[in-house]
């Protein structure tokens, strides 16, 4: 074998991702533009990184096609952009969110492998994982290689040679380049430190990543990383006077001098993400020997069984079941216990749902509105006129039982069934008791669906402001018997009213 | 077995079950790990049927496969479902949670990415397909394979096959249940309400990203040895069981 396939796997590995852009698009005469557009992007997506910018979702990204194809003078069409936004993201089709996979020959082994990759992946720092809402995107490790290739710098890149590369800028009085520089490397610490993030986190949840994955092994020892980490610093030091040296020679041109500020202040940031950088990384091997010595329990036990291989492949997928039980006895123990009693809204749900006999099918249709993703519009007129009669009735008695409905004029119970908000609102008054205090506030600034319920009955109706400042709440109607009533089968509750005590 | 222990183990396993998980921040997660006290929540777990998920972040309480005196989200769901035509779509949710189970259930690498991108439901349609098309052909092959005992499979597997993937008639209120997607989302959501998940991306093309705490039940549950075996000699009494009652 000659020097020609040395490295050649690694080598082709580097460059697939830039041959696979935008490969594969059905977007008719765009196609010759296509890896312009997706290099465009991928370099916005970079410097909104670098500046802490989260608009990375992915309507901006199909927004950041639109804008490149505009400066670029091209047209295209909806559908085209939406083409061309996904097919950054994916490959083939949107719905699978698969990654990217190109063949590459592996020279030692002497056969094709698979590489997997994506240009874009979820941004953790930024994406809110608890609220849910939209995933925001950061460039992978390849894509911001590419931008790195791109800049003939890929062959060597780490930490010192772009100080050094900037130092080299700066002797050749290249300011304006050399602040650029600095973006790279502060992009480059950035990511190293949300590496150790990242690390950091896994390594306490499960210490067992310490020695299963190659990924998180460090190659240096302690010494040797504290000795580079040094270095480093030395570097920024030599930078930083270099810098100094150049303004006090250059006082007369103040353009040089305002690039200079520029270029120190860049430093300086640059410096302070570093020195974090190097004090993470630190505290992480501490925290990993420690681990280590104090729990090597941690370390031996690993799993021979797994639900993929063990439960799903081997039985459930090549034996089938014999009944369900199965299943659900494997699945039961996912799930903790539940208290019936302190989810009353939920458990009067299970009540309200349509009367299973007489039609089996709605059932099963009822809860897709639980989990419909798409916003439902009240019509809060209806919810109004609907509910207007009960206050009426609470105006003048102090309580309403849900019995009465079906002693209303028929018009009326119609009103009911406009819109489910109406019905739901009944249940939503059983949860707690509700101290009406609406009158002075802002609309928008209301929640509570039972508070905007009674706010628009304020705007509406006047003369039932007095219910400012009583307490709503519900009683169990125990005289009464569970009825049924438009095929729903109804708790007779009663909502009551009680004056606020002075 | 003082008194102060059993108090302060009552505390914790009470919280458990009102909280369902404690997390390193509370105060009752030390409590819990003073060795006389964890003995005795450990027993309280297990005379009501539950089990105790540790980790080095958080504890965790969920039900025994058999003898719990407690009801869950899961059981919930399957009582709302009790009806001939409802069971069926039960038994999809409970194939859809398994094979969201399995493509999340990888190596420790895997793992990290599955965390990071999450399944697209149409990725977990593919999956519960593959299966289903699995079970189909089993039953065709062996056509006997789909009598008396068999009949959940065969039934699940043609309601599965006649089911749209998804309905373009969004404006249609109710449309959804009847897909396939439908399902998903439904599964979905039951673990979302558990807290094992999260769902990005909710109107375009959602994902189920899983949390440290579903890893952390599945490590437990299913990578143990005599957990398995314990979950397989179950099986097989509940199918003895089972046989016995279609004899009579």
């Amino acid at each position: 074998m000659n020097e020609s396939w040395e490295g050649f796997a690694q080598r082709m590995q580097r460059l697939n991702p830039l041959f696979e852009l935008g490969r594969g698009m059905e977007v008719g005469e765009l196609k010759p533009y296509l890896q312009t557009i997706l290099m465009q992007v991928l370099l916005t997506i970079f410097y909104k990184e670098l500046n802490d910018d989260d608009s990375r979702r992915k309507s901006d990204i199909r927004y950041m096609v639109e804008d490149a194809m505009k400066q670029m003078k091209l047209l295209a069409d909806d559908k085209q952009i939406d083409r061309i936004t996904s097919g950054l993201l994916y490959q083939g089709k949107e719905e699978y969110s698969k990654p990217f996979e190109t063949l590459y020959y592996d020279e030692i082994r002497q056969s094709w492998e698979t590489q997997t990759f994506r240009y874009v992946t979820m941004d953790e720092s930024y994406t809110n994982l608890e609220l849910g809402g939209s995933i925001i995107y950061k460039l992978t490790d390849v894509a911001q290689e590419m931008i790195f290739m791109s800049r003939e710098m890929a062959e060597e890149f780490s930490i010192s040679i772009e100080q050094l590369y900037s130092m080299q800028l700066i002797k050749n009085g290249n300011f304006r380049k050399a602040t650029r520089n600095l973006d790279h490397l502060i992009s480059r610490v950035n990511r190293l430190l949300a590496k150790e993030f990242t690390f950091q986190k896994e390594m306490v949840n499960n210490p067992k990543i310490l020695i299963m994955e190659e990924e998180w092994q460090r190659a240096d020892s302690r010494e040797d990383i504290e000795k580079q980490f040094e270095e480093e610093k030395t570097h920024f030091r030599t930078i930083t006077t270099m810098i100094e040296k150049t303004i006090r020679t250059n006082d007369q041109e103040d353009y040089i001098q305002k690039e200079l500020t520029l270029l120190k202040e860049k430093i300086g940031h640059t410096r302070q993400l570093h020195d974090r950088l190097a004090k993470l990384v630190i505290q992480n091997i501490s925290y990993e020997m420690k681990l280590k010595a104090e729990n090597p329990s941690l370390f031996w036990e690993t799993s021979l069984v797994s639900f993929k291989e063990h439960f799903y492949e081997n039985w459930f997928m090549k034996e089938g079941v014999e009944s369900f039980d199965t299943i659900e006895s494997v699945l039961g123990p996912l799930f903790s216990p539940r208290n019936e009693f302190i989810l009353p809204l939920d458990w009067i749900w299970g009540e309200q749902e349509y009367d299973e006999t007489q039609e089996t099918d709605v059932v099963v249709e009822e809860e897709t509105e639980e989990t419909t993703t798409r916003q439902r519009v009240t019509d809060w007129n209806s919810v109004i006129k609907a509910w207007s009669y009960v206050f009426q009735f609470l105006q003048t008695y102090g309580e309403f039982s849900l019995a009465d409905l079906a002693s209303l004029p028929l018009e009326v119970q119609d009103l009911w069934f406009e819109e489910s908000e109406t019905i739901d609102l009944w249940m939503m008054f059983d949860r707690k008791p509700l101290k009406v205090q609406v009158l002075h506030r802002q609309e928008e600034t209301i929640n509570d669906e039972r508070e905007i319920l009674l706010y628009k009955l304020m705007q509406e109706y006047p003369q039932f402001q007095v219910f400012e400042g009583s307490k709503i709440f519900t009683k169990f109607d125990s005289s009464a018997k569970p009825f049924l009533w438009h095929r729903m089968k109804i708790t007779p509750f009663k909502i009551c009213v009680e004056e606020e005590k002075a | 077995m003082s008194a102060e222990t059993i108090k302060k183990a009552s505390a914790v396993y009470f919280t458990l079950l009102k909280e369902k998980v404690i997390d390193e921040n509370s105060e009752h997660f030390q409590t819990y790990f003073v060795p006389e006290v964890r003995q005795t929540v450990l027993l309280l777990a297990d005379e009501s049927g539950t089990y105790i998920i540790e980790s080095a972040k958080r504890i965790q309480l969920v039900v025994q496969p058999t003898g719990s005196v407690f009801a869950t989200n899961f059981t919930h769901m399957k009582e709302k479902h009790k009806q001939i035509e409802t069971k069926k779509h039960f038994h999809l949710i409970s194939v859809v949670i398994m094979s969201f189970l399995a493509s999340i259930d990888r190596n420790q690498a895997a793992k990290i990415r599955s965390q990071r991108e999450g399944i697209s439901f149409y990725a977990l349609e593919r999956q519960v397909n593959e299966l289903i098309m699995n079970w189909d052909n089993m039953l065709k092959n062996n056509p006997s394979f789909g009598e008396a005992e068999k009949i959940d499979m065969k039934e699940v597997v043609t309601t599965w096959k006649y089911m749209e993937v998804d309905t373009d008639d969004f404006g249609v209120k109710k449309a959804n249940r009847r897909t396939r997607i439908g399902l998903i989302t439904t599964a979905m959501r039951l673990l979302e309400t558990e807290g094992l998940i999260v769902v990005l991306d909710r109107d375009e093309i959602p994902k189920a990203i899983p949390k440290q705490e579903l890893f952390e039940r599945i490590e437990y549950l299913y990578h143990d040895y005599d957990r398995y075996e314990m979950f397989k000699k179950l099986v097989s009494t509940e199918e003895e069981e089972h046989a016995e009652n279609q004899s009579n």
